[in-house]
């Protein structure tokens, strides 16, 4: 796993090398350190021909680039880099950087003493998600786009759609979240085999189901939600 | 006789029909197959059996206990008004009806034909008023606020209308049937129109009233948000006073070499003070981004309303937020649930906090509300939007399914509702439009 770390305060930065050096060395799992500056610039440079797994960034860069800037640039070119953001408390806009920049976590210097473990907490879950990218791509996962945002999701995750009532409004329900967005059911039951169009307003994951009222002709899902199903349409989940 | 009994158990299937079909779609309820039985065997069928005894009257009995079951359902009082309309609305479409297959068929002489065109008009008629009527109430909910004394008048009125409209079919003439449903029905029309009126103009009060108030809300909260401000400049003077005073200290310590000195008094002292302050000014800085005044009233409200219950609030506004394409009054009603849930849930909990943010993903202005919440209590996304849901008691959970409500109107708005323990997370998608 390949790190960069950019920081303008020389010894911070020289600190935060040290620790990752050393962690580096104890576990030797593949981590190296390939650019530590004070300057965004060469960073940049070297995003030119190549690119790291892992970014540990300060926030105030003393630099035109600030941190975000610099973060934003990073996305553009790799989507699933981890990125941790190095910030004092005051600069802390935690959700902001995690729906921006997707930003993995984030380390508070105000307090010198907790900087450490901190940073090898993080640096160790950046690990576990750089060892999964290669494990991902047996889990198959479907695009979702709501205004202005992509969703991957899981196909396992998915419980039902559910075609809200007077608009083009379509509610995905998730095991514990409810994603709104425009379309059309139509669209979605042909994208994977479990999925079945079950009533004029649903679509439900048949390997979500817990069981079947079919006198109410409600359906339970393993998470306790319930939807409908209609009487023409019963007839193919029975099976 | 046969045929009168037959025609007489025609019209009250299908009337009862109408009349459930009428609530139903109003209301926009689901019938389990167990309750459609019960509504059947307990209200239907005992009105049909009792009316031959006692008339018209049997139908108040049909009408009450539908009354009482549909508020049963959905514990929203107006509901009982609905199916009062849904009662006038049908006799008049009963009445005209009657009227237009008199004045078509009269001269034929067709029975078979008279009770198939009434029955038809009948059912057209209850369609296209049922469609209307839906319509207009969606309406009138989405822009105005219904409160409880607006709806108790309301129900009043429409069970006192249905009296009075009872009366009035009781004294029909069946000798003179045809001129007598005639006057009924411009009567009732008379009538429904003046509680139509009168309905409406009690709603439109009360929604001026409701206006006033929200407007002198939102200088209040506008005012307090000035104050916040002034008292952060004060604290700013404050602040660089005391510089002096704690630079000076600080030379003190290094001056004598007192080393364990310095450190306690940096610490305890200085870092200490510095994080408390620092929470709400930096809320209050970031609403300097947020452009939208009345909303910026509203955020300080609530981050003052945080304070007090001893919440930490934090607040991201990292670019400007200029303009949000809903109605004001709309804005401040979701942003105002939102944080008073997330204030709420928040409360009294181990290290509950709540944190706000308005960020621009490119042309969509999202705003994240997310808080913790008491861990012992297990929540589910799909609960949280049913009327009357709420982890703290009774009467509480309106406030999320009225948001729900709100941007399921507003079609360039979505709302996304996530929990990843220990957070609960709002997403509020708003679209330009």
């Amino acid at each position: 796993m390949d790190i960069i770390i950019c920081e303008d305060d020389i010894a911070q930065l020289e600190r935060a090398k040290k620790t990752i050096e050393n962690y580096a060395m104890i576990e030797d799992n593949g981590m190296k350190i390939v650019l530590a500056t004070t300057n965004p610039d060469d960073v940049l440079a070297f995003l030119e021909n190549d690119k790291a797994d892992c970014y540990f960034l300060d926030i105030d860069l003393n630099h035109e680039i600030t941190g975000i800037a610099l973060g934003t640039k990073i996305r553009e070119k790799d989507p699933i880099a981890s990125l941790v953001y190095i910030t004092t408390h005051a600069e802390m806009s935690y959700l902001t950087f995690i729906y921006k920049l997707a930003a993995l976590d984030f380390i508070i210097k105000d307090h010198p003493d907790l900087l450490k473990d901190k940073l090898l907490s993080t640096l160790k879950e950046a690990h576990r998600r750089y060892l999964k990218i290669g494990e991902q791509d047996n889990i198959q996962k479907f695009q979702i786009k709501t205004t202005g945002r992509t969703h991957n999701i899981d196909f396992q995750n998915v419980y039902f759609f559910e075609a809200s009532p007077g608009s083009h409004k379509i509610i995905l329900h998730l095991e514990n979240e409810h994603l709104e967005f425009y379309g059309r059911l139509k669209d979605y039951e042909d994208l994977h085999e479990d999925f079945y169009r079950c009533h004029k307003s649903f679509i439900v994951n048949r390997s979500k189901i817990k069981n079947i009222d079919s006198k109410e002709r409600i359906i339970f899902l393993d998470n306790d939600e319930v939807c409908y199903v209609s009487a023409r349409l019963i007839k193919g989940l029975m099976k | 006789m046969d045929v009168l009994t037959g025609k007489m158990l025609l019209m009250s299937i299908i009337q009862f029909s109408m009349m459930l079909f009428f609530c139903t779609y109003i209301l926009d309820l689901y019938w389990s197959k167990k309750q459609l039985i019960t509504i059947i065997i307990i209200i239907f069928l005992p009105t049909f059996l009792l009316f031959p005894f006692i008339g018209a009257w049997s139908m108040l009995y049909c009408l009450s206990l539908l009354a009482i079951m549909m508020y049963r359902e959905t514990k929203v009082v107006m509901n009982i008004l609905h199916v009062c309309m849904a009662l006038i609305l049908l006799v008049i479409g009963d009445n005209i009806s009657n009227i237009l297959t008199f004045r078509l068929f009269n001269g034929i002489g067709n029975e078979q034909l008279s009770i198939i065109s009434y029955f038809f008009f009948y059912i057209v008629f209850g369609l296209i008023f049922a469609f209307c009527y839906k319509r207009i109430v969606k309406y009138l909910i989405s822009r105005w606020v219904i409160n409880s004394f607006v709806s108790y008048i309301s129900v009043f009125l429409g069970i006192t209308t249905v009296i009075f409209m009872y009366i009035n079919i009781m004294a029909i003439d069946h000798d003179n049937f045809y001129e007598s449903v005639q006057n009924n029905l411009a009567m009732f029309l008379i009538y429904f129109v003046l509680l139509s009126i009168s309905v409406f103009v009690v709603l439109y009060l009360a929604f001026k009233q409701y206006k006033m108030k929200q407007r002198e809300q939102e200088m209040k909260n506008f005012e307090s948000y000035v104050t916040s401000i002034e008292q952060i400049n004060q604290d700013m003077r404050k602040f660089k006073h005391d510089y002096i005073n704690i630079l000076s200290s600080l030379r003190t310590f290094i001056d004598d070499k007192n080393y364990e000195g310095l450190h306690t008094y940096f610490y305890d002292h200085i870092l200490e003070a510095n994080h408390h302050e620092q929470l709400n000014q930096q809320a209050m800085m970031m609403l300097n981004n947020l452009k939208i005044n009345s909303l910026k009233g509203l955020v300080t409200t609530k981050i003052l309303q945080a304070q007090s219950h001893h919440v930490p609030f934090y607040i991201e506004i990292v670019e400007e937020i200029t303009d949000i394409d809903v109605d004001p009054i709309l804005l401040n009603r979701m942003v105002g649930i939102l944080l008073d849930n997330a204030i709420e849930a928040a409360r009294g909990v181990e290290n509950g906090e709540v944190r706000m943010a308005f960020i621009h993903m490119g042309e969509v202005v999202l705003l994240v509300v997310s808080n913790t919440f008491d861990k012992k209590i297990a929540i589910k996304v799909h609960e949280i939007y049913q009327e009357g849901f709420s982890t703290k008691g009774e009467n509480r959970g309106l406030g999320l399914a009225n948001l729900r409500q709100i941007t399921n109107d507003l079609h360039n708005v979505n709302l996304n509702t996530k929990i990843s323990s220990p957070y609960f997370i709002q997403e509020v998608e708003f679209r330009k439009e």
